[in-house]
């Protein structure tokens, strides 16, 4: 199997395993979905080093969204 | 990249869908997770190779059809011509012939390097797009823009994008920012720049037909290359 297959079948491995491991876990936050995505993500493409065609938005998305979950998780905590 | 298209779209629906009608996290993030994945395989593209390993190979490989041109002191265009075994060919003459020969004459041309064609000589020689157009698997059957867009685009990467659009003999080509650069001037003159060399193959392996390059124009990130097909 080569680089790029590889790189593509173990992303999405590590995705829908997350979501069947916290579904089975009856987890019903969305941010904890979304920050094990981001983590699986930055995974994959640490190991794997996959060219772009464009710059990477989904890394850049994913980023945003794994922040924004801390910086409010953080607040909360501050505020409360 | 369609199945990856199609993947985000199925994606952006079923989450919207989980979200708002079934209120149901686990199948919004496997929505989510479906949108994630068809982006990845859209933005990633399947050649394995890296791609400035490729460029650096392509321009590398100009350097000796440069120095036979220089040598031979070329100054005609070339002809592309359609594939023998797999491989696209270049005839340039090396004396000017305002008559241009036809198709038959120039594609029995004796395979050498200093070869005749109606008694003309010139340089038979093997450009660098010749084997991109052959790696590329580019199917027979492809249209001139399919054809160029695979190869320049998405197999080498060396343009962001491409038009083409044939009248009569006459086929332009549009390039927008051209990645590959060449300061081989013999080259440029005689085969185009590399991009549009690459282009030439590519059209003479679509077409089957030779192909001479006409001329180039060179416009900020936009280059447009003339060829003429020849039947």
């Amino acid at each position: 199997m080569d680089k790029h297959k590889a790189y593509v079948v173990s992303l999405a491995s590590l995705l829908f395993s997350t979501v069947v491991g916290l579904a089975a876990l009856k987890e019903a936050r969305l941010d904890v979905y979304v920050s094990l995505f981001t983590v699986s993500y930055f995974v994959t493409l640490t190991v794997f080093h996959p060219r772009r065609r464009v710059p990477d938005v989904v890394g850049v998305a994913l980023f945003i969204a794994f922040s924004l979950i801390v910086a409010f998780k953080v607040a909360d905590i501050l505020l409360w | 990249m369609g199945f990856g298209l199609a993947m985000v779209f199925f994606g952006v629906l079923f989450t919207a869908f989980s979200y708002w009608i079934l209120s149901s996290v686990p199948l919004t993030a496997l929505g989510l997770a479906c949108v994630i994945l068809g982006a990845t395989v859209v933005i990633t593209p399947s050649s394995p190779v890296p791609i400035k390993v490729i460029r650096a190979m392509v321009e590398g490989s100009c350097v000796n059809v440069e120095t036979l041109l220089e040598e031979c002191n070329v100054t005609e265009k070339a002809f592309y011509l359609p594939p023998k075994e797999g491989r696209v060919y270049v005839f340039v003459p090396l004396r000017f012939n305002p008559h241009l020969p036809d198709a038959s004459e120039v594609m029995r041309a004796p395979m050498r390097v200093i070869t005749e064609v109606r008694g003309s000589p010139g340089l038979l020689i093997f450009p660098p797009g010749s084997e991109l157009t052959r790696l590329s698997g580019l199917s027979s059957g492809s249209g001139l823009e399919d054809a160029l867009r695979h190869v320049l685009v998405d197999f080498v990467e060396a343009a962001e994008s491409v038009k083409a659009v044939r009248e009569g003999d006459k086929v332009v080509v549009d390039l927008v920012r051209p990645r590959l650069r060449t300061d081989f001037q013999r080259f440029r003159r005689a085969l185009g720049s590399l991009v549009t060399s690459i282009a030439g193959c590519v059209l003479a392996s679509c077409l089957e037909l030779p192909v001479v390059f006409d001329e180039e124009q060179a416009d900020g990130e936009r280059v447009r290359a003339i060829f003429r097909v020849i039947s």
